[in-house]
């Protein structure tokens, strides 16, 4: 599933970055901020002071929050692509967990740019936000299709329903899980497990 | 199921007619962005006409949720109160019953749209629509009940799954972006939810 990731790519070459270098505790704590709060209410005093940094260093690193955001963006893609990596999509059973790794590891690494950041984005930084609803968009459109197909092909997924609307179903699911979109009632959050459990193997008996 | 036609045909009752347009309408653009006139005029008559019969543009929504929640309870009604009917073939037959018009007035688009510019009548269809979730509900424990639910999972998970889904899915512009209709998402998305996604001998415990 090489050539659609290639052309979803970001421009910004990004170079790995693991999680104990400063750079990669950085964009650790940015997730978790911005997870937690939003844009508009993370600063980079925040930033700094929870990675026990000071802001001097910080800045050599991102001079702005913007390029906070835009390093999470770049590392999140790469996180993603690294996670899919080592799977194959090739045998009947190993295709519901390797379905469930893929869903999972990008709920993980990408469900921090949720659609209530992006928005707030929208307002300062349009091109940013963007960009990223375009890879987001891009990647899992391409993605999940090619991901079924394989499916279909080995004889997991069923193929009594449209590749389209199966397709439409799972990369809802994906921001659902993600929790990506609206909670129709406060009551009801959802348990990330249990729902994609209910996606793959269904409901009933 | 009924599709509603925008084409003005002529009509005996100019109340059904602008019921039928409006219903379109509504659905198709929005309750705040369709006017009295562009339904007065699409159905070929004066302003006039359409005020006389019902009063407001509200009183008209008020006219097509209540023709589109009737149908719904018409249809769905006897699977109810029909318990010598298999639990399974009920909760498929109430699923399938769900017609296109009830699928995009329950959207969240359009739901948000008349929060804010009929709240009076947006309160009705939440309370109708949270009775109807209580009966699905029920009928989801007597599913329970019946042992037909897949281990693991109960009657909340999967009404909790089934309502996040369809409220993230039934979006104008992710139906859009993904080419896919509302009816072919819903019936899509029951049967994934019901069955899952892979096909029946591909399921491992």
């Amino acid at each position: 599933m090489t050539e659609g990731q290639e052309s979803a790519q970001p421009t910004d070459p990004a170079q790995p970055k693991t999680s104990t270098s400063t750079q990669g505790r950085i964009l650790l704590v940015t997730k978790g901020l911005l997870e937690k709060n939003g844009y508009a209410r993370v600063s980079t005093e925040k930033v700094a002071k929870a990675t026990v940094i000071s802001k001097r260093t910080l800045y050599q690193f991102y001079p702005s929050k913007i390029n906070l955001v835009k390093g999470l963006f770049i590392e999140s893609v790469r996180l993603v692509r690294a996670g899919n990596a080592d799977l194959e999509f090739a045998s009947p059973d190993k295709f519901p967990t390797e379905l469930g790794k893929f869903i999972s590891n990008f709920c993980n690494e990408f469900g921090c740019f949720r659609e209530s950041l992006l928005a707030e984005l929208d307002k300062e930084h349009p091109l940013v936000s963007k960009r990223i609803r375009i890879w987001k968009s891009k990647f899992l459109g391409f993605t999940v299709k090619r991901i079924l197909e394989r499916g279909q092909l080995i004889g997991s997924v069923r193929n009594d329903i449209e590749i389209r609307a199966l397709t439409a179903v799972v990369i809802i699911a994906i921001a659902t899980i993600a929790n990506d979109g609206v909670s129709p009632r406060s009551d009801m959050t959802l348990d990330p497990e249990m729902a994609l459990d209910i996606l793959i193997h269904g409901f009933l008996r | 199921m009924p599709q509603s036609q925008i084409v003005p045909i002529e009509e005996d009752i100019p109340k059904e007619l602008i019921i039928r347009v409006a219903t379109a309408l509504f659905l198709e653009r929005g309750y705040s962005n369709t006017s009295s006139e562009l339904i007065a005029k699409t159905c070929k008559v004066s302003k006039k006409t359409v005020y006389k019969i019902f009063g407001s543009k509200e009183e008209l929504l008020r006219a097509v949720a209540a023709r589109i929640t009737e149908r719904a309870e018409l249809t769905t009604d006897h699977i109810f109160s029909s318990p010598e009917m298999p639990i399974a073939d009920r909760f498929t037959r109430m699923l399938q019953n769900i017609d296109n018009d009830f699928a995009r007035l329950r959207s969240q688009w359009f739901l948000d749209d008349i929060r804010l510019s009929a709240p009076q009548v947006w309160h009705e269809f939440i309370g109708w629509r949270e009775y109807r979730i209580q009966l699905i509900y029920g009928l989801l424990r007597e599913v329970a009940e019946n042992k037909m639910l897949t281990e693991g999972v109960g009657p909340g998970d999967v009404m909790k799954t089934y309502i996040s889904l369809l409220t993230n899915g039934m979006d104008k512009a992710f139906l859009k972006e993904f080419e896919v209709s509302s009816e072919d998402l819903y019936e899509a998305l029951t049967q994934v939810l019901m069955h899952g996604l892979l096909v029946r001998e591909a399921h491992i415990d």
